[in-house]
């Protein structure tokens, strides 16, 4: 083969390894997603799931959207010295997704609260909810209401 | 040479029989914390959608008693959810065990709605509420803080308050106080149901 053409082939896969380089960043999977199944006069809702950041780049979770609940907040549970637990908004509305980690939304930590649900959490009930990020396009799930 | 075999494979079979043995004698290790009472547990008066409830009802029973509140997200519905596992996990021995759910938001927490609560946990549990001196009262002689710190107009208030589950036994003495099924100390139903079985099968 032509010199000239080897260079012209290297330059190119060069290109395209660089260009693949940029699009890295963030690279986000949610997974797992499953709300807590209560009776429908308890207008409140719990929404847990995980985020793994498979990027090289830290990314934020910085809200939720779902027709499920009126409003939807990303709150974590707290206990304080006597022992005593309560629920609080986090700070800043938003869950830093550090690179190669992953973040797990769970009973007793960070949760999705959801206020006013507007459907049955019945066991096996399914609702989609979408996740909006700082540096990444949302991504929507299927959320399974489990006992 | 035969001597030395029939020695060895008796000595196999006494270790192996005495394995078992303190094995299945073991002394039972608690998750939770174990108390020897001095005094009965505070005999109170609540409200359930049924009428008048009193710990002494359960007088012959264990008792196992959550205060939490219906507008609670995660936590409540978290322990609700687990007590209801270990209820299944207990089988036959469930029948000798009352869980009780106690309401530390009485503004919000009429007798009905935390019937309607509990039951969708668990068919035989009861949720109770009643005036906020008598809950004040109530949580106060079972160690149990609860707390209203400012909430935001749409969630309404939240309410701090201990997530421990406290057992009282069929005699109404204070026998064991669990940590939560959740969290970094957390314990799990398959835990709490293994103390209780100990417990229920005295």
């Amino acid at each position: 083969m032509a010199r000239w053409m080897m260079g012209l082939v290297l330059g190119m896969a060069l290109l395209g390894l660089a260009a693949c380089q940029s699009t890295q960043g963030p690279k986000l999977k949610v997974e797992d997603p499953w709300a807590r199944s209560s009776p429908m006069n308890a207008e409140m809702g719990a929404i847990y799931l995980k985020i793994r950041n498979e990027g090289n780049e830290a990314d934020a979770l910085v809200g939720v959207q779902t027709e499920a609940c009126k409003k939807a907040e990303i709150h974590e549970t707290y206990q304080k010295e006597d022992g005593s637990m309560g629920m609080r908004p986090v700070a800043g509305g938003r869950v830093p997704l550090p690179p190669g980690e992953t973040v797990s939304l769970e009973p007793g930590g960070l949760h999705i609260m959801c206020m006013g649900k507007q459907v049955p959490f019945e066991e096996g009930a399914r609702f989609s909810l979408t996740l909006t990020f700082a540096n990444h396009e949302p991504i929507t799930v299927e959320v399974e209401v489990r006992k | 040479m035969q001597r030395s075999w029939k020695f060895l494979s008796l000595l196999v079979v006494v270790l192996v029989a005495g394995g078992w043995l303190f094995w299945r004698f073991r002394p039972h290790r608690f998750v939770g914390t174990v108390l020897q009472s001095p005094e009965p547990a505070y005999d109170f008066e609540l409200t359930s959608s049924e009428g008048p409830v009193h710990l002494s009802d359960f007088r012959g029973k264990w008792v196992l008693l959550f205060f939490g509140y219906t507008h609670c997200p995660d936590v409540c519905p978290t322990t609700l959810a687990d007590l209801a596992r270990v209820m299944d996990l207990l089988g036959r021995d469930a029948e000798k065990l009352q869980v009780i759910m106690i309401s530390v938001d009485p503004k919000r927490d009429t007798p009905e709605r935390m019937a309607e609560y509990v039951r969708y946990f668990h068919p035989s549990f009861i949720g109770l509420t009643g005036t906020e001196e008598d809950i004040r009262e109530v949580a106060t002689r079972y160690g149990i803080f609860y707390n209203y710190p400012q909430g935001t107009p749409e969630s309404g208030y939240i309410v701090e308050h201990t997530a421990s589950t406290l057992l009282i036994n069929p005699e109404g003495y204070l026998k064991v106080i669990f940590p939560p099924t959740f969290g970094p100390d957390g314990i799990t139903p398959e835990q709490m149901a293994a103390d209780l079985k100990y417990l229920l099968r005295r």
